[in-house]
């Protein structure tokens, strides 16, 4: 036999006919040769019987009818999607899936204004205790102060005792504090105040001479005192206010 | 084969049941046959045709244009008929009709005619001669067009035994449905 006429594999022949041989060079063999291409065609007949075979294989005329009714009532399940589902779906279509961007910024703007507002007013709260807790030491200050400058102007003459003194000098410390603390306020009537009730405060702690003393007698008698009062009033009156609002 | 019309594939996919309808009449057949050559068997067939127009019926809106709809169908087809010999070897059945005569029953059930019946089983003998992934991987290849590597991955087994197990299966089928080997 010569080479030209040897029979090949019938794997190897299968292959090169499924077009899923490794070898090249055996595909190339197989196909030049006369004996590869009379293998390859008896192949080929042989696949064109079966599939005819299979081709003749029959159902019935109604077959498709009758699949129809037996599935028909087990099709219901589809329309059982979720809404999470539909919604997906729905946005995944190209004419709403501006739409859909769309409204997820919306939602997420509207959560992080939500959260900003949030810490605006926790911020605000925050402020207003401050500013609450401020009015209260103050009305103390005032209260203390007041209380100072009347001891003061009902003395008859010059009296330069240690305790009072020592009352002075700490009505000064938390005078300057308060004064820094009112110093970004609005009240102007509240800081011109602090400044003049700072002024007397140090004449006292430094001592008085006799022409102080009257100084202070009838500055305190004529206007300070008032101004204290008064402030006292105003700011007791607005804690009160303020505490109403929050209950 | 001839592809439905367009507008009734659409209809169906949005939803609409009669198109479905036609479109199961339109298609059936061709199922019916993908599945009995899988499956070797009838009973085991109308199965596996009922529950692929199921799943297609539940898939349709994921199926996208961009191929044929048939290749797409017998798509649904394969992986149910590979999903349905699965099942079936767990149970414990055999798709072999001489080893399951209930099957044999429901499969004599449903043909009426004497040539037909004799086709059909002389198809059914050749076919239960071969194992299912013989026949799942003869009918990828051959009648699907699936690449020795798609076939491979969809059986879990090697190219090499793909290639193995094709060509036993084509060896049985010729010895089976030709009057003469070839070779």
């Amino acid at each position: 036999m010569s080479t030209e006429d040897k029979k090949f594999d019938d794997f190897d022949t299968l292959m090169v006919y499924l077009n899923e041989s490794d070898d090249q060079k055996l595909t190339d063999g197989i196909l030049s040769s006369p004996q590869g291409c009379k293998q390859l065609e008896g192949l080929q007949k042989d696949m064109n019987t079966i599939e005819n075979k299979f081709n003749e294989y029959q159902t019935d005329e109604q077959y498709g009818s009758d699949l129809w009714n037996k599935i028909s009532d087990r099709l219901d399940e589809r329309a059982q999607i979720s809404w999470f589902q539909k919604f997906i779906k729905q946005i995944q279509q190209p004419q709403f899936s501006a739409v859909g961007l769309v409204a997820l910024f919306a939602i997420a703007v509207t959560f992080y204004l939500m959260g900003h507002n949030q810490a605006v007013v926790e911020i605000d709260s925050q402020k207003t205790t401050n500013q609450q807790l401020l009015s209260q030491n103050m009305q103390l200050h005032l209260a203390q102060t007041d209380m100072f400058l009347t001891q003061v102007s009902n003395m008859n003459t010059q009296n330069n005792s240690p305790v009072l003194i020592r009352t002075a000098e700490s009505l000064l410390a938390s005078n300057r504090i308060y004064k820094n603390a009112y110093a970004n306020n609005d009240n102007k009537r509240l800081k011109n105040l602090l400044t003049e009730l700072e002024q007397v405060l140090l004449e006292v702690s430094n001592g008085e001479s006799k022409n102080s003393h009257n100084y202070i007698s009838e500055y305190a008698n004529k206007q300070l005192l008032y101004k204290v009062k008064s402030s006292n009033q105003q700011l007791k009156s607005q804690l009160s206010n303020q505490k109403t609002t929050s209950i | 084969m001839q592809e439905i019309d367009d507008k009734i594939l659409t209809q169906a996919i949005n939803g609409d049941k009669m198109a479905f309808r036609s479109l199961v009449i339109h298609y059936s057949k061709a199922v019916n046959l993908l599945a009995f050559r899988y499956a070797a068997n009838k009973a085991c067939a109308e199965d596996i045709t009922q529950d692929t127009f199921i799943k297609a019926y539940k898939a349709l809106p994921r199926y996208k244009a961009n191929a044929k709809f048939s290749t797409w169908l017998f798509r649904v087809a394969s992986n149910t008929s590979i999903d349905y010999l699965r099942k079936a070897k767990q149970h414990k059945q055999t798709d072999s009709i001489e080893q399951n005569p209930s099957i044999s029953e429901k499969h004599n059930q449903q043909i009426n005619h004497e040539d037909q019946l004799d086709l059909n089983r002389q198809l059914q003998s050749a076919l239960s001669g071969l194992t299912d992934v013989e026949r799942l991987a003869f009918t990828l290849k051959h009648q699907q067009g699936y690449s020795i590597a798609e076939i491979s991955k969809q059986l879990k087994i090697n190219n090499n035994a793909c290639k193995q197990t094709i060509y036993r299966a084509v060896q049985k089928l010729r010895n089976k449905l030709t009057p003469m080997v070839s070779t």
